[in-house]
């Protein structure tokens, strides 16, 4: 008991964090001031998590026993690597929000109880190691999210994006836990360990559920990581959203998203690969990936509001995410039981959270007093009155581009090279479709940039929201993006520990043991 | 006691599903999306107490007790969001939520 | 005679990083600073750089004492290691490195100085300080760089700074469209630069530092062996340096980027970044080298470019337009150098050339300065009596560039356009080199001609014939060195002029502006005047450590590179017999003396009648001439507005209709057209959304059933 709780220790930071917020708040003066204190003491919860994070990385390793409340959850290199992104991508919300939320009149105690619950959700998501736990972590962290996108209660944007989101949100939900039923149905557990175990040996007639499994599995996490064609929550919600959250959505969700989508594939569905079921799930993801990167690039294109853009942008990033999946070893078949996935995606995934809570921490010092101003024509001449912001927003979207020698170019670059090694470069003409949409970013991207430095001032003098730990958030992500970007190796060392550390050492060993060897699978379809 | 076939159950289920999704699809008023939407879930529910019941597992029910608490809590979301979008635009139909697009 | 053991080594990052921190500090602080602070931390930070280079260039010259191939190699940390590829941030301070550094720290010290008096009453210092401090780390990088990742590194970075420097002034919209059309045209060629580099990576053994790929490219057990493939790496590192190195077609960006501040200009478009281009060929001397061909097309592209920006230096009216078009050419010159072979003469002149150039571009700011921001030299005239210490520098910097003896430009030209008929690549050596590729060939044709069983005398003769073939192709290249001597033999004639033209337009004869300027005008301050004299000190001297063979066989310059060229000289061989060098000489120095002379008897004796006759009488080609050609014109047409002069000639109406619309516009109307068109489909209606879902589900399942 001691030691599951040992294990869950970042989770638990986050949880306690969640309820002492909640418990405290009504006890503390109500004026903003006293409110905006939890932001603060959400970043040092925050940082303990990630703190205790570390700490568990540096003990654990293959020998321990990383399994936790009977294989519902794990402290594996990947579940600690994502979970101490996520309270990352959390500590930088927490520092951001106090100061636009005070502006936009809605400092409440509950929003950083909701933040933290989100976090603990999105925390128990990727230390999964079952489909309950990951259900449950799923529904705490959407459940706070749809609140929190809806918080500006007095603003109808905040209100119908909120409202679109839940109901977009629920019937994934839906559809996840349907396809949820069948894995149990056809495995008689809810560890991956057991349905991965079920999948690989197939009973007869179980082809069919297998399919609807998988398919349903799939529409509900393309959903959650905005895929096209299940992308059009997106942008509204984005937009809609108070723009801290905008960034906690594009950064958090996003990790945690990707995060159980890997466990999904490489720890779950592993195997499937090997059954007489071929299902092509890698080109699936390879096809979808493409079109999302494209239709999300296309449509980021032509927008005006930036916070919209980013949303789009977001589309983008899910699309080479999705094509980065695909890229596993050692010898690059997904589905494949030994598989393990590179660490394109989790290390993709550093660089385009910090450097999207950087874009949004930035585009949140634009407007004072309850008005939100996040079209291109707004940020004219924040390079020049509110010059660190104007910088942090620049370096934000032009590691979002790409550009060497930033962390979004590393990140792009990897990926690149781990999704070619795959089968010999069956994914060649995706990679070229890749860098051809990264060159049309780059023309977006860059327009903000020319909008933050080169376009003359108006006659108006736009005031900037400036505030210490607004400063902090930024210059955090700032920090983060140079010195990842100039030191990325250990960053890309230590996402590769955390993809081959997908499935915990004891599983795998569990796995080694029982699956037939890969030279008799007619036999094992016999059985 | 007859046994149901597990078949019957999941065509039952799966029909359930479908109707609740069509609900979600069709119908304008919000309440009545969010009522599909529990239909949705409840068919996930029967399934696995449908797969439990005739493989006398123990593991579904316990996450049809999950489903439904998790559907409780999003009803409570539902019904609040609901509520503020009632308070800032007397409406509960959907089609009147077109602010946010392009 | 150092007590202490110091290896120089370590001053390299200091070297880089210096620039780096005084960017830093002006960038974020400068603003609370007072204006003497931001010129003391921009100048001092580069001063500094200036000095330890001069330690390395130092310690370098006794390290070579003992090791003819000494270097300075200082390796930060692994930067990426993933399989077979390895970047590593390292820094290396070869001869060639060491040239480059004291011309960047050197003449970037001197144009800091000189800002300080041109830019005095600009609000924006500590911007324009910051970005030009990051300009100087960024080229510190590029001519550092162990490797080619680091260089491009640079490449960029430069690439950036001098985009933030021509739109400075970015209130202006036209200077702002000038540091796009800069930004833009570069991408275009360091797309090239990128797909070489990666053929690189593939090719030659997983990594691009300058020692491996020099290791690898002399032993031909280990390179690629096919020269097709070199060719191809070749010519598109040649993309990459026409852009940064303003060669046709991509030179068009150069003369706009004048709209900069004049020390930028000084600085970035004529002594620095512009030649990185230049420097990266040289630096990769080794590849090239291995390429007549390719050297060839590299040879006649600098032929071309400088005859072409020179003829249009000849009509100019506006004084940084002139210095822009003979920036241009004299890079042709040095692109000619670099791909006839002659690596060291063409750093050389690039050496030579960034001292008056950069003269002639300071003492031009101080012109425009004293003019009141008047650039138009018909506007001006007898400057003489305001500005003796501008006139003579400049003066000096035009005999320099004029190419008269012994001035510094004389050495350099004169050794370029005598090596491009002197050298010749050596035919047999680069066919032993690509003779495992010639097997292989060989192998394939007798294969496929004679069966599977293949006949060993067969293959021989295939291979004989093969090799006898290359060696003819590239002998039959030596006719194009002529064709280069010729048109650089032409655009130094011009140069002689046009820089003639421009000095007495400027500084003899009569005022012909308005009087309240003439009254106003003064003479370059000190920090200025100080600057412009010591590049005018150095514009003389500059060229007597390269002293040609015919003065005792001894080129101290070409010695000194010996050890970064060996590779490239060694496959580029030919020497002249002193009497023909002293005849070519003579040339040179006819040839120059007659730009001069019809200079002077057209601008020289006051104003002529001449000039404008000759204008009329050939309107169409002086015309042609003001215009650049239409270039600018050409690409804003066929690249910019469509159909906005459809007329004269079918072939005009099918090149806009077909290579405009189709080709260049026609992607971005369509990519714009499909946003707009996909933006449609968010309706705001969540059920429209919902419906998106379902067709992803039905997606999914077309796919996985």
């Amino acid at each position: 008991m001691l030691h599951d709780l040992a294990l869950t220790s970042p989770l638990l930071i986050l949880l306690f964090a969640a309820l002492f917020t909640l418990v405290v708040d009504p006890f503390l003066p109500s004026t903003t001031e006293a409110r905006s204190f939890w932001g603060r003491f959400g970043a040092g919860t925050s940082a303990m998590a990630i703190l205790a994070c570390a700490m568990l990385w540096k003990h654990g390793g293959n020998e321990m026993h990383t399994v936790a409340f009977g294989y519902h959850l794990s402290a594996s290199p990947m579940s600690l690597f994502f979970t101490a992104l996520v309270a990352m991508s959390a500590m930088l919300t927490h520092l951001s929000s106090p100061k636009y939320l005070v502006e936009q009149g809605s400092s409440y105690g509950e929003y950083y109880a909701l933040l933290h619950f989100a976090t603990f959700g999105m925390a128990v998501m990727v230390s999964s190691e079952s489909l309950l736990s990951l259900f449950i972590g799923l529904e705490i962290m959407s459940m706070s999210i749809y609140v929190l996108v809806a918080f500006k209660r007095t603003s109808a944007a905040s209100v119908e994006a909120g409202m679109k989101y839940f109901i977009m949100g629920s019937v994934a939900s839906a559809f996840l836990l349907y396809g949820m039923a069948f894995l149990f149905g056809m495995s008689g557990g809810t560890s991956f360990i057991e349905i991965q175990r079920a999948l690989a040996m197939p009973k007869p007639g179980q082809g069919g559920w297998l399919h609807l499994a998988v398919l349903m599995t799939m529409a509900a996490f393309l959903f959650k990581v905005a895929a096209v064609p299940f992308h059009m929550w997106t942008p509204d919600a984005y937009e809609g959203a108070p723009t801290p959250i905008t960034g906690f959505m594009s950064s958090g969700v996003k990790v945690a998203a990707f995060g159980a989508f890997l466990k999904i594939l490489y720890a779950a569905l592993a195997g499937v690969g090997m059954s007489e079921l071929h299902l092509p799930m890698a080109t699936m993801l390879a096809t979808f990936g493409v079109v999302t990167m494209t239709v999300g690039n296309l449509l980021a294109l032509t927008q005006k509001s930036v916070k919209r853009m980013l949303a789009y942008s977001a589309i983008a990033h899910a699309g080479y995410l999705l094509l980065g999946c695909v890229a596993s070893v050692p010898d690059g078949t997904l589905g494949a039981p030994y598989a393990v996935p590179t660490g394109a995606v989790p290390f993709y995934l550093v660089g385009y959270a910090v450097a999207s809570l950087a874009a949004f921490a930035a585009l949140s010092t634009v407007g004072s007093g309850g008005e939100e101003l996040t079209g291109e024509a707004q940020l004219v001449g924040m390079g020049r009155r509110y010059p660190f912001a104007g910088a942090v927003l620049g370096l934000a979207m032009i590691s979002l581009a790409g550009v060497p020698p930033t962390l979004g170019f590393f990140g792009k670059l990897q990926l690149l090279r781990d999704v070619l090694a795959v089968e010999n470069g069956k994914y060649l003409p995706h990679v070229i479709i890749l860098v051809l949409n990264s060159l049309v970013s780059a023309y977006y991207y860059l327009r903000v940039t020319v909008f933050v430095y080169m376009r003359p001032e108006g006659r108006t003098e736009r005031e900037y929201v400036r505030e210490p730990s607004l400063t902090w958030a930024m210059g955090i992500a700032m920090a983060a993006l140079l010195i990842i970007g100039m030191l990325p190796y250990r960053a890309m060392t230590m996402a590769q520990t955390a993809g081959a550390g997908v499935r915990t050492a004891v599983a795998s060993r569990h796995v080694a043991h029982e699956l037939p060897a890969k030279a008799e699978p007619a036999a094992a379809a016999q059985k | 006691m007859t046994a149901i076939p597990l078949g019957h159950i999941l065509t039952l289920a799966a029909l359930l599903f479908s109707l609740g999704l069509v609900g979600v699809l069709t119908r304008r008023n919000v309440l009545i999306m969010l009522m599909s939407v529990e239909v949705m879930l409840n068919a996930v529910n029967l399934t696995l107490v449908g797969f439990s019941r005739y493989n006398a597992w123990t593991e579904g029910h316990v996450l049809a007790f999950f489903i439904i608490a998790v559907a409780a809590a999003e009803a409570a979301v539902g019904l609040a969001l609901v509520l503020s979008v009632f308070r800032l635009k007397q409406t509960t139909y959907i089609d009147d939520l077109r602010l946010l697009k392009r | 005679m150092t007590a202490f053991s110091f290896s120089p080594s370590a001053l390299l990052p200091i070297i880089v990083l210096l620039p780096l921190l005084g960017g830093i500090l002006n960038g974020l602080f400068g603003k609370r600073f007072s204006r003497q602070t931001v010129y003391a931390i921009g100048s001092t930070t580069v001063l500094a750089s200036f000095l330890l280079s001069v330690m390395v260039f130092q310690g370098l010259r006794g390290a070579m004492v003992t090791d003819p191939n000494a270097a300075f190699r200082f390796e930060a940390y692994h930067w990426i290691v993933a399989g077979n590829y390895s970047f590593d941030f390292a820094f290396l301070a070869d001869q060639l490195s060491a040239v480059m550094l004291r011309v960047v720290t050197g003449v970037g010290f001197l144009v800091h100085l000189s800002t300080t008096s041109y830019m005095d009453d600009d609000p924006g210092i500590a911007r324009y300080f910051a970005y030009l401090n990051l300009f100087v780390f960024s080229m510190l990088m590029l001519v550092l760089g162990k490797n080619l990742a680091m260089l491009f590194i640079g490449w960029e970075g430069v690439g950036a700074c001098s985009y933030l420097l021509i739109g400075f002034w970015f209130k202006d919209m036209d200077k702002a469209e000038a540091g796009q059309k800069a930004f833009v045209v570069n991408r275009i060629g360091d797309i090239g630069f990128v797909v070489a580099i990666f053929l690189l990576l593939a090719y030659a053994g997983g990594s691009v530092d300058f020692d491996s790929l020099r290791a690898h490219f002399s032993d031909s057990a280990r390179a690629i062996d096919h020269a097709p493939t070199i060719t191809l790496i070749c010519l598109l590192l040649f993309v990459g340096a026409c852009g940064k190195s303003a060669q046709i077609p991509l030179y068009v960006w150069l003369p706009d980027a004048m709209a900069g501040p004049t020390p930028v200009s000084a600085l970035i478009h004529a002594a620095t970044m512009v030649t990185a281009g230049v420097y990266m060929i040289a630096r990769m001397n080794f590849l090239f080298a291995l390429s007549p061909h390719a050297m060839t097309v590299v040879m006649m592209v600098g032929a071309l470019t400088a005859i072409f920006a020179a003829s249009i230096g000849l009509v100019q009216n506006d004084i940084k337009k002139v210095l822009a078009y003979s920036t241009v050419s004299q890079l042709g010159f040095m692109v000619i150098a670099v791909g006839a072979g002659a690596f060291a003469a063409g750093i050389f002149h690039l050496f030579t050339h960034a001292f008056f150039k950069a003269c002639l571009f300071l003492g031009a700011g101080a012109v425009i300065h004293g003019l009141h921001h008047e650039q138009d030299i018909r506007k001006m005239g007898g400057l003489k009596k305001k500005m003796p210490l501008v006139n003579a520098t400049f003066l000096i910097s035009c005999i320099a560039i004029a190419g008269l003896p012994p001035l510094a430009g004389f050495f350099s030209k004169d050794a370029i356009l005598a090596e491009t008929v002197a050298l010749k690549p050596d035919a047999e050596k680069l066919a032993a080199y690509y003779e495992g590729g010639f097997k292989r060939q060989a192998f394939a044709e007798a294969g496929a001609a004679g069966g599977e069983a293949a006949d060993m005398a067969k293959v021989a003769a295939a291979e004989q014939g093969i090799k006898k073939h290359y060696i003819e192709s590239v002998e039959h290249l030596g006719i194009w060195r002529k064709v280069a001597f010729a048109l650089g033999l032409c655009a130094a004639l011009m140069t002689a002029f046009y820089m003639f033209r421009l000095y007495f337009l400027t500084f003899t004869g009569e005022y012909r502006g308005d009087h309240h300027t003439w009254d106003h005008a003064h003479d370059a301050p000190w920090p200025m005047g100080s600057a412009l004299a010591i590049l005018a000190a150095l514009s003389v001297v500059g060229g007597w450590v390269g002293m040609p063979f015919a003065h005792g066989h001894y080129n101290f310059f070409y010695h000194w590179l010996e050890p970064v060229l060996a590779r490239g000289k060694e496959l580029v061989e030919g020497e002249l017999a002193p009497s023909v060098e002293y005849g070519l000489m003579g040339l040179s120095v006819l040839v120059a003396s007659i730009g001069v002379f019809i200079a002077w008897q057209l601008y020289g004796r006051g104003v002529s009648e001449v000039p404008a006759r000759i204008a009329t009488t050939f309107r169409p080609v002086y015309n042609a001439l003001l215009n650049k050609y239409y270039v600018d014109e050409f690409y804003h047409a066929v690249v910019i507005t469509p159909l906005r002069a459809v007329s004269r000639a079918l072939f005009q109406v099918v090149d806009r209709v077909l290579v405009d619309l189709a080709m260049v516009r026609g992607p971005g109307y369509a990519l714009v057209g499909l946003s707009h068109l996909g933006r449609l489909a968010q309706t705001g209606e969540v059920q429209a959304y919902l419906i998106g879902t379902v067709v992803g589900v039905a997606a999914l399942a077309w796919y996985l059933i």
